[in-house]
């Protein structure tokens, strides 16, 4: 089969082009254009002759000239047919090329081993994450590859990766499809707000996921990381889900994470607790967003708990009031729960906190706490609800957007940490402040006798850190800084000197942090740091100048042995002061950086 | 764990076409199967550990990778959570190291298979998934030449579930 509609080229050059081909044949080498000079000479040219009168000559000239143009005119048509004959031959040579690409790529897919091959198909289609989109971009993709051929769509059938997780955004019968191919205990079901209205398709979507809950393992109900992102549940939807699910058997359910925008829904409609009655002897990890769990069977297999709450959506006082209460009674009701994170924002006056007996979590072992826009005196009341006896691990966030530099709810909630958490060993202070006119926020840190690692995140905060007068942070082995984009150097330098002081300089680590530059706030330099800021108290007893191996190491690069033991407050300063003027500003903070500073 | 001794040992390799490697024993415990055979094979630092399905051409070129990542932390054990992290990208040396012809890629692809070296086959994996990601299936049929083998039925049923996905 051919395409005869395409341009024909003139025979007459074929034959022009095929004689010359047959003359470069049959030179010596077989392809000598220089031969076809002599050829044009000897056989086509004629040779010149003297210039004597002869009318008969010159008729022969004419005749000659006659047949030299007509070879020229079969040369020229030769020339013109020459181009779409290489525009051919060009195409050709692409195909071919194209072609042997193919089959390369074919025979090095043929050599791979399927469990290869689907490595690759996975590459190819698998969207990680737990919101519905990921879920539909991996079965679509998925579903592309499978439609290749017969290997890439049993290959892509026998992948946990394309398959596991199922959303209400997807088509039913998808839905009741990817169930199907379930074969063991990995499914992810997400819940969220319906797309469209027009239908209602949380019902029939919970029908075909809960006929197969012996294969899940994770329940998703709305976005963690934004609550706001896939709302949209009605009090019906919700009334829909319990009723399928009522009494679920979830052998392997592992984790159930519940979002919610606000409390209009979760706060008001008993429904919103339909994991209630769902038996998962499995369940090991529980997360929910404006939602205050309630106790229940399964819970106490808890292992670790995450609840957050967002207090600026609480209609009325009495709210705060009653899910702090609630809080803490489900939080009793979880006995083995080893990870605890709360996330309570905008916890602020007139809040009531609810007046109760401090409880003891004595197995909690890793704390993190996260107070965002909370005031103080609230946040403590609450502190003074709930205690950690033995918890070794603590991480601390604290957020505030306000215009001023000194922050004494902040340093309320720090003063409270050795009263609600005593065994602390490791903290992490996680501070997020941030002031459209750049101000420097003030911030003094509380003494904190038994903590040995402290590690420092003040993200993009504007912030001077001072140790409280006095002793500080005796224990301490390990200081790091982490993710600090404003260092500043004076308080850096002031808190590093007082450990020097003290002779308990810790093992110092960094990671990912930038200096601060001089003009990228309004806060203007003190010419030194005043003594009061940077000497020890004079009744207060030193400690003697390490002598333990570590922390021998940690400064033994400095090779200043002498000043280490003598360095005043104005010689600190001033070499601080001359490491500003001299040092690269808005730079990469580095561990030799920290100890320039101490020498 | 691997001791003081172990980082300056030598190891030999042969490979398929007999020729013979000599490499840092930190260079060649990249690979898993290299690891567990020294393991197999103790302190003999004569013996010579055969690799009947990689030859010397590839193998040069696994150890160059192997030479640049020798400091990289060890992989962790193989779980279901890992197997959700997966992007397509490809780190700046890596790509460099790749870009070789097609035959050779699908080479370097089954060594590290073979050899167990879950990062470079990450690297070989990604490419080649690069070269496919976002072609639709009758794209994908042209540029490796595969033939559709379905069944009517089969497409029909394709066709079904491909129109599901979309339709949301």
């Amino acid at each position: 089969m051919h395409d005869c509609e395409r341009e024909d080229l003139d025979p007459e050059a074929v034959n022009t082009l095929a004689e010359i081909v047959e003359r470069l044949r049959q030179t010596s080498s077989g392809g000598c254009l220089g031969a076809q000079d002599e050829w044009l000479r000897t056989s086509i040219l004629p040779p010149s002759s003297l210039l004597e009168y002869n009318p008969k000559r010159a008729e022969e000239d004419r005749n000659a000239a006659d047949r030299l143009t007509s070879v020229a005119k079969s040369l020229r048509t030769t020339v013109d047919a020459l181009f779409p004959l290489l525009q051919l031959i060009s195409l050709q040579a692409l195909t071919c090329e194209s072609a042997a690409t193919s089959m390369r790529l074919r025979a090095g897919l043929l050599t791979l081993p399927d469990e290869v091959l689907l490595h690759i198909m996975e590459d190819i289609a698998f969207d990680e994450g737990d919101d519905p989109y990921s879920a539909v971009h991996t079965v679509r993709a998925a579903l592309k590859l499978s439609a290749v051929c017969r290997r890439f769509r049993d290959l892509a059938m026998r992948s946990s990766l394309f398959w596991y997780r199922v959303s209400n955004n997807m088509h039913i019968d998808l839905v009741k499809a990817l169930c199907g191919r379930l074969t063991k205990p990995i499914g992810v079901v997400i819940l969220m707000g319906p797309i469209r209205r027009t239908e209602d398709h949380v019902a029939p979507f919970m029908q075909a996921v809960a006929a197969r809950s012996e294969f899940w393992t994770r329940f998703v109900q709305g976005s963690e990381i934004m609550p706001s992102l896939f709302s949209g549940l009605t009090r019906e939807d919700l009334q829909d889900v319990a009723q399928e699910t009522r009494g679920l058997d979830a052998p392997f359910l592992r984790e159930i994470s519940m979002h919610y925008p606000d409390f209009d829904i979760s706060g008001e409609v008993v429904e919103a607790h339909y994991y209630k009655s769902w038996v998962a002897p499995q369940l090991r990890t529980f997360k929910t967003t404006n939602l205050v769990p309630v106790p229940f069977a399964s819970g106490s297999s808890l292992t670790s708990v995450t609840v957050k709450l967002d207090f600026s959506t609480a209609d009325w006082a009495g709210r705060v009031t009653e899910s702090l209460g609630s809080l803490i009674d489900f939080l009793v009701s979880c006995p083995k729960v080893k990870s605890l994170r709360l996330g309570l924002s905008n916890l602020k006056s007139p809040s009531v906190i609810p007046a109760r007996l401090r409880t003891d979590f004595s197995g909690v072992e890793d704390l993190e706490l996260d107070f965002s826009h909370c005031d103080g005196p609230e946040t403590k009341s609450f502190l003074h609800l709930i205690h950690f006896p033995n918890t070794p691990s603590l991480k601390l966030h604290l957020a505030k957007f306000d215009r001023t530099t000194a922050d004494t709810s902040t340093e309320l909630i720090l003063q409270e940490v050795a009263s609600f958490a005593p065994c602390i060993t490791q903290l992490t202070l996680f501070f997020f402040f941030h002031e459209k006119h750049n101000r420097i926020k003030h911030l003094t840190l509380p003494n904190f006798p038994r903590i040995q690692q402290l590690t420092l995140m003040t993200s993009e905060s504007r912030l001077n850190i001072s140790p409280q007068q006095g002793l500080f942070c005796t224990s301490l082995r390990t200081l790091t800084f982490c993710g600090c984009d404003f260092l500043d150097r004076e308080w850096v330098s002031i808190l590093l000197h007082r450990f020097k002081q003290q002779g308990n300089v810790p093992h110092l680590e960094v990671q990912n942090c930038q200096w601060k530059r001089e003009d990228e706030d309004t806060w203007s330099w003190p010419s030194t740091p005043s003594e009061a800021e940077v000497e020890v108290e004079e009744d207060v007893e030193l400690e003697p100048e390490p002598e333990d191996p570590v922390n021998e190491h940690n400064i033994m690069d400095t090779d200043d042995s002498d000043t280490r033991s003598n360095g005043s407050a104005n010689s600190v300063s001033q070499s601080f002061i001359d490491a500003i003027i001299k040092g690269p500003t808005r730079a990469e903070v580095t561990v030799e950086d920290l100890l320039y500073v101490i020498r | 764990m691997s001791t003081t001794e172990d980082k300056t040992r030598k190891v030999k390799l042969v490979t398929s076409d007999n020729e013979e490697f000599e490499v840092d024993w930190e260079v060649a415990t990249r690979s898993v199967l290299i690891k567990h055979m020294l393991e197999d094979i103790g302190e003999s630092e004569e013996q010579a550990i055969p690799l009947p399905n990689v030859t010397a051409n590839v193998l040069k070129k696994v150890l160059e990778w192997c030479e640049h990542h020798r400091k990289d932390p060890e992989p962790a054990p193989e779980s279901s959570d890992d197997n959700r992290k997966r992007t397509l990208e490809i780190g700046d040396w890596d790509a460099k190291f790749i870009q070789v012809d097609q035959e050779m890629l699908f080479e370097i692809i089954l060594a590290a298979n073979y050899l167990d070296i879950k990062a470079l086959l990450d690297v070989g994996c990604k490419t080649v998934a690069n070269m496919i990601k976002g072609k639709q299936p009758e794209e994908i049929r042209k540029m490796f030449n595969i033939v559709n083998d379905f069944t009517p039925e089969e497409e029909a049923q394709i066709k079904k579930e491909n129109e599901w996905a979309e339709d949301r």
